[in-house]
């Protein structure tokens, strides 16, 4: 039997994403209106043009203070992993991490985490391609963080299950992903929501197996 | 004619390997020579049920030469990728692995058949119980 060696293409855990499917949602509008403005701006006159763009932009503007605000004065977060795969069955160790760009006192600060297991899968009906997703796995879990020098961390605990879900699975149509969803709470941070993917391996956690070879 | 599959174990961790025989009856009297069969192609592939489109991919596969008279009783041994997928069955999607032997007959149809397996994660033999329910009893292949 070969060693487990993780795969050379996992994606980093490390890699901030961006709330998923958001933005790009947004664009898609967006790029409608403009077209939209363009094709039948001459009928509405100039007022109307500008009414409806400002509008636009204040509805835009609300629907994304938070995320706004947040990148206005905190810098994006970054986790550490202790190890990567992730392994099924293990208890991860996260260190979550966030820097201001300028002094912030943070006195008191809950950062909470949801981690859960997604299957995505992609068909086609007549001529459109569908996504679906489904949560089958959910678990949270919160920890009080510190303020540091340069901003605060929190250090998380998570269990990867070994009964629900699976490793990570990233075909053509058929997915499994696993994501840590993180927000945090307290005076004074930001009030925005970070994804983060997790690669959990095809592995078993050493621990797992010895605990249910025990029982 | 037929040809014969025999599986020394039906569950594989991933990174290892499925090993068997795999077999074949000489044509006629086992003498000719001009047997139409040629080879037998040994295929490892999982494929993708659910809502999903199909995927479907051979991740391991051999070619066995068969003798002149069409015979072949051999071991094999086909690696299973360390990277996975392993099975799942999970809500919106199943992965399902299987081992193909198909005879490569010339100028007619390849029979063939098909045994379903099982791969799990790197020590999941004997512990990991997914996906549910398992058809096959993986302490009996420990």
């Amino acid at each position: 039997m070969s060693p487990y060696e993780p795969p050379v293409d996992a994606p980093a855990s490390t890699v901030v994403r961006q709330p998923r499917g958001k933005l790009r949602r947004f664009a898609w509008i967006g790029g409608v209106a403009a077209l939209a403005l363009v094709l039948f701006g001459r009928a509405l006159g100039a007022g109307v043009i500008v009414l409806i763009v400002a509008l636009a932009a204040g509805a835009v503007t609300l629907f994304f203070r938070d995320s706004v605000a947040a990148a206005l004065r905190w810098h994006p977060p970054v986790i550490e992993l202790g190890e990567t795969p992730q392994r099924l069955g293990s208890t991860a160790r996260i260190g979550y991490r966030r820097k201001a760009r300028r002094p912030v006192d943070v006195s008191e600060c809950n950062v909470e985490c949801r981690l859960y297991c997604e299957e995505e899968v992609t068909y086609t009906r007549g001529t459109d391609t569908v996504t679906d997703k489904k949560t089958i796995y959910e678990e949270r879990t919160s920890s009080a963080g510190q303020g540091t020098p340069d901003g605060f961390a929190a250090d998380l605990a998570i269990h990867i299950t070994a009964n629900a879900g699976g490793p990570t699975i990233a075909l053509a149509h058929n997915e499994v992903h696993w994501y840590l969803e993180i927000t945090v709470r307290g005076a004074r941070l930001p009030r925005d929501k970070h994804s983060f993917e997790l690669f959990v391996g095809p592995v078993l956690d050493p621990g797992l197996r010895a605990r249910v070879q025990d029982t | 004619m037929t040809i014969a599959l025999d599986l020394d174990h039906v569950v594989a961790e991933c990174g290892g390997h499925f090993t068997g025989r795999v077999s074949r009856q000489a044509d006629a009297d086992g003498v000719s020579s001009t047997s139409r069969a040629r080879a037998v192609r040994l295929v490892l592939r999982y494929r993708t049920e659910g809502r999903g489109d199909t995927d479907r991919q051979d991740v391991s596969n051999l070619e066995l030469e068969l003798e002149p008279h069409g015979g072949l009783n051999t071991a094999f041994s086909l690696p299973v990728p360390p990277n996975g997928p392993v099975s799942y069955d999970g809500r919106m999607l199943r992965v399902l692995y299987e081992i193909e032997a198909r005879v490569d007959v010339k100028l007619a149809r390849d029979p063939k058949i098909e045994r379903p397996v099982l791969v799990v994660p790197v020590g999941g033999l004997g512990v990991y119980d997914r996906p549910h329910p398992l058809p096959f009893d993986p302490s009996r292949f420990r």
